[in-house]
């Protein structure tokens, strides 16, 4: 018996043993490393700005800015300069000369800053679902909403609401052209009508005046050299139809051209163009690009996206270089990569989290 | 082979099997009752880690919910969104989903979601809480990757025939808990009940706008009421029977995040029913026990959100809301033996039938588990002991593969309470339904998340005297958990659950307590602290290079404290608790929004009690968030400052 007892101090006291090793292990695991805090911004120059949605109701929405001539990356701008976060769920990035503008989707805010500087400068509150802002002429605004029949006027000056403009539909995208505004009518929630509308406000008297129909779900919206009009539509979130783009005369709202996807199951969106207005880029999982003078849909990608890829905003450079963005698995900080129009990766960099917008400065 | 825990471990077991033939035999006799198969298990010289929530600490949080009480005394790590909002624990670095929460050994976790909101767990509606840490859950249920907490009702206390806490709280808080006990040899009588509303209009200066700005936070209050009720009829000297009951009423609104800058458009809230019913029956006699319980659980969860535009409050623009009824019937048979030369024997048999019906879900989906374990105790002389077992599940026509578990416990010194333990194990957690069938994006091929673990740990006690005695504990542990459930994007807008990540979890946790009398002054000193450092180490991990970094929510310090002093008839407590930083992201980033910093909240609480004859009567009143810590807990989620409660008890003996 003394023996057992004996072999089993020795066992014991080895196991004591191993257990100091591990609490000596553990405690030099978690020795933290310091952190440096991060360099001043300064003026943005050459900006090219991500906006990165964050987590829907988690408030970690940021804007990165980069600067596409030395290539050096700025993360969390926003709250580095002003000392709040920019909000739950960033949605889009608009410019002016002098400000930029970022409509923070679920915090129903619209930010103005200083182009320069980054500082705050007014805001916008008291929107419902706000999505995008357009700027109509010298001191006013137009901010479309996901959940509202109505657009809203505002003051860019001081950022206070004008009036409501009633729209009889959701509103998404905003594009001007002469004395007219596109607005497409993107979702169906909230409407009881189908979502396959562009609305045309005049505006002069901001009332609807016309309206076009197009396919299910038109998302995005450009417009080309020859002053025609692309919106590319998913075709429903439930893939109701086939996805179609479709190049509409804006003049005599005339179609010139309608082009259906092959896959009813994908869901095409982020129609972009080059600055000379002649080359169109779309996501459709992979990055596709097509001239406005073809008749057809590219049968091949221009960026792969890899197998880990979840391929989420683009944006094309004043310089005609080809960002998109990847936003992993949401939990982390997405990617951004930068092609030649040529296709040539020449830069891959961090953003944030869904980073979901793409914006320049000239 | 290579030292290591493992092999260690392995040959310590396989020498002591050999020797199995000197070792005496202890248990001739030895008359079993529910108390002591309770207190077995938290027996220190047990091979696993297993304790009882001390119930001076109890009494102090009986007007709180669990969440409270878990979060100010234990190493768990309770998510917590406010006072009265959700809140979720998280055992050894492990998700939600893997912290099984029981009641009288049935498990209480919903279904659905595979989690329990802990601040809906009133503490008066139990009369003690073990809490089983890692591995030392399986006798009781499966799953439980991190741990579990098993709540029992009380038996009757013939001391204590009424007690009455009414609380009075900051932000229009009040509280009212009642329980009562009647009966006699025969027959016995337990009441609780338990009231509990918040406007929780507490203000707090908002620094996720632009200008930063003092505001009231809105939209936050709560209101829950239930009562429990168990009656005990012994039938015969062997046979009881019991039948117990938990009915509950639940209502919280859900506040917008800090950064919302249009409070009056949005209306969210969560209104929910439960009740639990157990019908229990035992005999015992000599060296046997034999417990069957029968059990229908039913769970109404209605969830809605309401905002209009910012034009018209009357124009709703939102209406979502989410209905789910959940049936729940389960049926549980153990038999424990204890045989002669220090070996006891325990088999069990449990049945859970789970129905549920969300609008969430395509049609009525349910889920039928059946688990048989086997489990094997000797004992060497007191100085060993040994435990194996075995558990098998069939979920749904299929077998899950067998969850083992071996453990040894070694009391080295006759004459000093000097414990060593060792344990390892296989567990296995099946996917919560909203992962398999939720619309759009449940996955029904997900397979069940496993996990092995390794846990060491040595405990002393030393009783110094009559009137001091302390107890120092350390452990450690080490547990890897394959195919862990997460949610990810698909090509088609929807997220998808999926069998993704790889987890390592290891940790320390340490306990250090005392207490003692002087003349008229009796105290008592807890403190704990716990390290977990969890990550995800998969190949996804690894090529997205996250691999490595601590997972969200998980803080890698945290602990508490808790002091006791009492002088005749007055009383005073004080709570601190720490929380490490916390990512919110998986980005290696300093910035706040990734990381949030950590923090101390203290709190006290000073009384007097007056005895009347068989009354008792006690005045208290407690500050919450002494020092007016500003912190969130979760990312832009606000939490009050410094806070008042009055306390009135009342006590009929």
């Amino acid at each position: 018996m003394r023996i057992i007892k004996n072999m089993i101090k020795l066992r014991s006291m080895r196991f004591l043993g191993m257990i100091v090793v591990l609490v000596i292990v553990l405690l030099l695991d978690s020795c933290e490393k310091e952190e440096t805090p991060a360099p001043p911004i300064g003026e943005f120059q050459n900006a090219m700005f991500v906006v990165n949605e964050g987590n829907f109701t988690a408030g970690n929405a940021s804007l990165t800015y980069y600067n596409y001539k030395t290539s050096a990356v700025s993360q969390q701008v926003f709250y580095r300069i002003n000392g709040a976060p920019l909000g739950d769920v960033a949605n889009s990035i608009t410019f002016d000369e002098n400000s930029i503008y970022i409509v923070v989707n679920n915090s129903h805010v619209v930010y103005k800053i200083n182009a320069v500087t980054g500082k705050y400068q007014a805001k916008t509150t008291g929107l419902t679902s706000p999505r995008y802002i357009l700027k109509i002429d010298n001191q006013r605004a137009l901010v479309s909403d996901l959940y509202e029949n109505n657009l809203t006027l505002i003051n860019t000056e001081n950022m206070e609401i004008i009036s409501r403009i009633a729209l009889g539909r959701t509103s998404e995208n905003l594009l001007k052209y002469g004395n007219e505004i596109f607005i497409t009518n993107w979702s169906a929630f909230q409407q009881d009508k189908p979502n396959n509308m562009i609305m045309i406000v005049d505006s002069e008297n901001l009332q609807v005046t016309d309206s076009t129909e197009v396919g299910m779900e038109p998302n995005s919206m450009v417009l080309d050299k020859n002053n025609h009009l692309w919106v590319l539509c998913s075709g429903g979130y439930l893939n109701e139809e086939v996805p179609t783009l479709w190049k509409i005369d804006p003049e005599n709202k005339d179609v010139l051209m309608r082009l259906e996807f092959p896959d009813l199951n994908s869901s095409p969106d982020n129609l972009h163009i080059n600055k000379t207005g002649d080359t169109l880029y779309y996501l459709n999982k992979n990055v596709y690009r097509m001239a406005i003078s073809t008749t057809q849909l590219p049968d091949n990608y221009f960026v792969r996206a890899g197998e880990n890829d979840n391929f989420y905003a683009l944006g094309v450079s004043p310089g005609s270089d080809v960002y998109v963005t990847d936003a992993n698995d949401y939990t982390r900080n997405g990617t951004v990569y930068r092609y030649t129009p040529g296709g040539v990766l020449v830069q891959k960099f961090e953003a944030g989290i869904a980073p979901g917008d793409i914006g320049f400065i000239d | 082979m290579t030292i290591s825990p493992k092999n260690i471990a392995f040959a310590f077991l396989s020498w002591i099997l050999f020797q199995e033939a000197e070792a005496q035999m202890i248990f001739d006799t030895l008359y079993l009752d529910e108390t002591e198969i309770i207190a077995r298990k938290y027996e220190r010289n047990a091979p696993t880690k297993t304790e009882e929530i001390d119930t001076l600490v109890k009494s102090e949080f009986n007007h709180l919910s669990l969440a409270e009480l878990l979060s100010a005394h234990t190493p768990v790590f309770v998510k917590n969104y406010g006072k009265g909002s959700l809140a979720t624990a998280s055992f050894r670095g492990t998700a939600a989903s893997h912290t099984k929460v029981l009641w009288n050994d049935i498990e209480i976790n919903s279904p659905m979601l595979g989690q329990v909101d802990l601040s809906l767990v009133p503490n008066n509606f139990y009369s003690h809480a073990i809490l089983n840490y890692g591995g030392s859950s399986l006798e009781n249920t499966s799953g439980a990757l991190g741990g579990a907490i098993n709540l029992f009702s009380g038996k009757r206390q013939p001391d204590e025939k009424l007690s009455f806490i009414q609380t009075f709280g900051s932000f229009k808080t009040f509280s009212s808990s009642l329980n009562m006990n009647l009966g006699n040899e025969k027959f016995a009588s337990l009441t609780s009940a338990h009231l509990t509303s918040s406007e929780n209009s507490f203000s707090f200066y908002n620094k996720a706008i632009i200008p930063p700005e003092w505001q009231t936070q809105k939209n936050a209050s709560y209101y829950n009421r239930g009562f429990t009720q168990s009656f005990t009829y012994r039938l015969s000297a062997f046979n009881e029977l019991e039948v117990i009951t938990w009915n509950q009423w639940n209502f919280r609104e859900i506040p917008p995040v800090m950064s919302s800058q249009n409070h009056d458009n949005h209306k969210e809230e969560q209104a929910s029913f439960t009740s639990r019913n157990i019908l229990k029956w035992k005999f015992h006699k000599k060296n046997s026990m034999l417990q069957v319980k029968a059990a229908w659980f039913y769970e109404d969860l209605d969830y809605l959100l309401v905002t209009a535009t910012s034009v018209d409050p009357e124009d709703t623009v939102t209406f979502i809301q989410s209905v789910n009824k959940t049936n729940s019937g389960f049926i549980k048979a153990g038999l424990t033996q204890l045989l002669s030369r220090g070996w006891t024997l325990s088999a069990g048999l449990d049945v859970a039938l789970n129905r549920v019906n969300s609008n969430n879900y395509s049609g009525i989906k349910s889920r039928n588990d059946f688990g048989l374990y086997l489990k094997i105790a000797k004992s060497f002389s007191g100085f060993v002991n040994i435990e194996l077992l075995l558990r098998q599940q069939f979920v749904d026509n299929a077998f899950t593969p067998p969850a083992p578990f071996a453990g040894i416990s070694v009391k080295p010194f006759e004459e000093q309470d000097l414990y060593l333990r060792f344990n390892a194990n296989y567990n296995y957690n099946l996917p919560g339904l909203n992962d398999l069938y939720w619309y759009p994006g449940g996955n029904e091929y997900l397979k069940p998340e496993y996990g092995i673990q390794y846990e060491g740990g040595i405990t002393y006690v030393k009783r110094v005297s009559g009137t001091l005695g302390f107890t120092v504990e350390l452990s450690g542990y080490d547990s890897y958990i394959n195919d862990w459930i997460q949610w990810v994007p698909t090509d088609y807008r929807y997220w998808t659950a999926r069998n993704i990540a790889f987890v390592h979890a290891r940790g320390l946790e340490a306990l250090g307590q005392m207490y003692g009398q002087k003349g008229k002054v009796v105290y008592k000193f807890i403190a704990r602290y716990s390290f977990a450092k969890s990550t995800n180490e998969s190949n996804e991990a690894k090529e997205g290079g996250y691999a490595g970094r601590q997972l969200i929510y998980v803080p890698l310090h945290s602990g508490n404290v808790f002091a006791y002093l009492s002088y005749r008839k007055f009383e005073c407590t004080w709570n601190t608790q720490f929380t490490g930083k916390r990512n919110t992201s998986l980005n290696d980033e300093s910035l706040y929004s990734n990381v949030l910093p950590a923090f101390s909240l203290s709190s006290i609480s000073v009384g007097k009690s007056f005895d009347i004859h068989s009354v008792s009567l006690e005045a208290k009143f407690g500050v919450n968030n002494l020092f007016n810590v500003s912190y969130q807990a979760v990312l832009w989620r606000p939490m009050p400052g410094r806070n008042y409660e009055v306390f009135v008890v009342f006590k009929w003996k």
